[in-house]
């Protein structure tokens, strides 16, 4: 199916030719410029995702799927690599991790996409190379009751599992009514994201990404918990 | 000169996408408090097949104490789908509320097999391993799948019926290893 699928080799001819943009030496302004044509590209792909659901095929979709996620993580690493540039190293982390997630989430979406591990496996070692070690966060929740986000019924009513594709969306559980239960400091997080941002030295606080101490006067610790997907 | 020596030991940049890469901590047996004694204590009906016990299941008192670990609902819907008999605690229209940990790699629910289940079906809890195993490999990627997965089996034993935990903690693929441990267990 998706050999004989032009839209599959116009998708691949489109995404080589913002490749270039994923160095740190690329000019801005193209860089830019490769953000408006993946923007455009996702919209395209929108296109394309109906028109499969419309045809009632779902492979289709969830092929579409893996290509907006290859979008999505191309996108947000040449967002990294402006931030880089601008010196918003924290935005930029973000970048990266979403990056990340998106590359690991293509292969999910299509066994298509399976060779996006070793696309992934750069973007750790950007991590490690770019990036000083974080200190990492892990949250424990409470939550009242879940939910499915693909036909909104209470989770546990439907077949739908989460991380696998239905007709070009990702099942996910939405949890309702959550309260904190606690917080850790972990090796392993389940979200990078989620992250000690600095910590309190003598004269303020000492950002962990730039090493900046920045104003603050208590002792407690300045960290990120939760993170929007 | 100290920093200098720890520039020159870079971290293992692709260390963590070794899908064996998680420590292999094997498997532990365990006693257990008997399950239907607890379920009557709490007015609950004995699970016949399969059963995803709650977190607190061996402290609570009351039944409306339940706290579930978040994946138990989608465990049952997996087993289901691999035609297992799961059993449901609480009576109709009672819900239990869920603990959502948010660390990396997976940690399951404590999941009770009958004696009865054991008896009748010899391929059972193959078959659920199998079922998990497919999921988590899917749903696992990267870190999330290099920390690994734990998971705790109850097992009612055919004989007695005391129960016994088994706690597995290492890489997905080595959850087939529990089939062989629940078949030990049961038969003891």
């Amino acid at each position: 199916m998706s050999e004989a699928d032009p839209v599959v080799g116009e998708v691949n001819a489109a995404i080589n030719g913002v490749l270039a943009a994923l160095h740190i030496t690329h000019a801005s302004e193209l860089q830019h410029a490769a953000l408006a044509d993946l923007d455009a590209l996702h919209e395209r792909l929108e296109v394309e995702t109906q028109s499969a659901i419309a045809n009632q095929d779902e492979a289709r979709a969830n092929l579409m799927l893996g290509f907006k996620c290859v979008i999505s993580s191309l996108g947000s690493e040449i967002q990294m690599w402006l931030l880089l540039k601008s010196e918003e190293p924290e935005a930029a982390w973000d970048c990266l991790i979403e990056a990340q997630n998106a590359a690991l989430s293509a292969g999910r979406a299509h066994p298509g996409f399976a060779h996006l591990d070793e696309h992934f496996q750069r973007l750790e070692a950007i991590e490690q190379l770019l990036f000083p070690p974080q200190v990492f966060m892990s949250s424990g929740l409470i939550v009242g009751r879940q939910t499915c986000s693909i036909c909104q019924a209470d989770y546990e009513a439907c077949d739908h599992v989460p991380g696998r594709p239905y007709w070009g969306r990702f099942c996910q559980i939405q949890s309702h009514d959550i309260q904190l239960d606690h917080a850790a400091v972990v090796e392993h997080p389940a979200d990078k994201r989620c992250r000690l941002i600095s910590r309190p030295v003598e004269g303020g606080h000492r950002n962990y990404m730039t090493g900046r101490i920045e104003a603050g006067e208590d002792r407690t610790m300045n960290a990120k918990l939760l993170c929007a997907n | 000169m100290e920093s200098a020596r720890q520039m020159f030991t870079p971290r293992p940049v692709f260390e963590t996408h070794d899908p064996n890469a998680a420590e292999a901590l094997g498997i532990g047996v365990s006693d257990y408090p008997s399950v239907q004694q607890r379920l009557e204590a709490l007015g609950c009906p004995f699970p016949s097949g399969v059963a995803v016990l709650p977190a607190n299941f061996e402290t609570i008192t009351d039944r409306s104490e339940m706290k579930e670990v978040a994946e138990a609902p989608t465990i049952r819907k997996l087993l289901r789908s691999g035609g297992l008999p799961v059993s449901t605690l609480l009576p109709q229209g009672e819900t239990s509320r869920f603990v959502l940990n948010r660390s990396a790699g997976w940690t399951g629910p404590a999941i009770f097999i009958s004696a009865g289940l054991l008896s009748g079906n010899a391929t059972a809890v193959s078959l659920a391993m199998g079922v998990l195993t497919n999921y988590l490999s899917d749903f696992l990627k990267g870190a999330q799948r290099q920390k690994g997965v734990s998971l705790d089996v109850i097992v009612e034993r055919k004989g007695d019926r005391v129960c016994k935990k088994i706690s597995y903690q290492g890489p997905v693929e080595g959850l087939a290893t529990l089939a062989h441990a629940v078949a030990r267990i049961a038969d003891e």
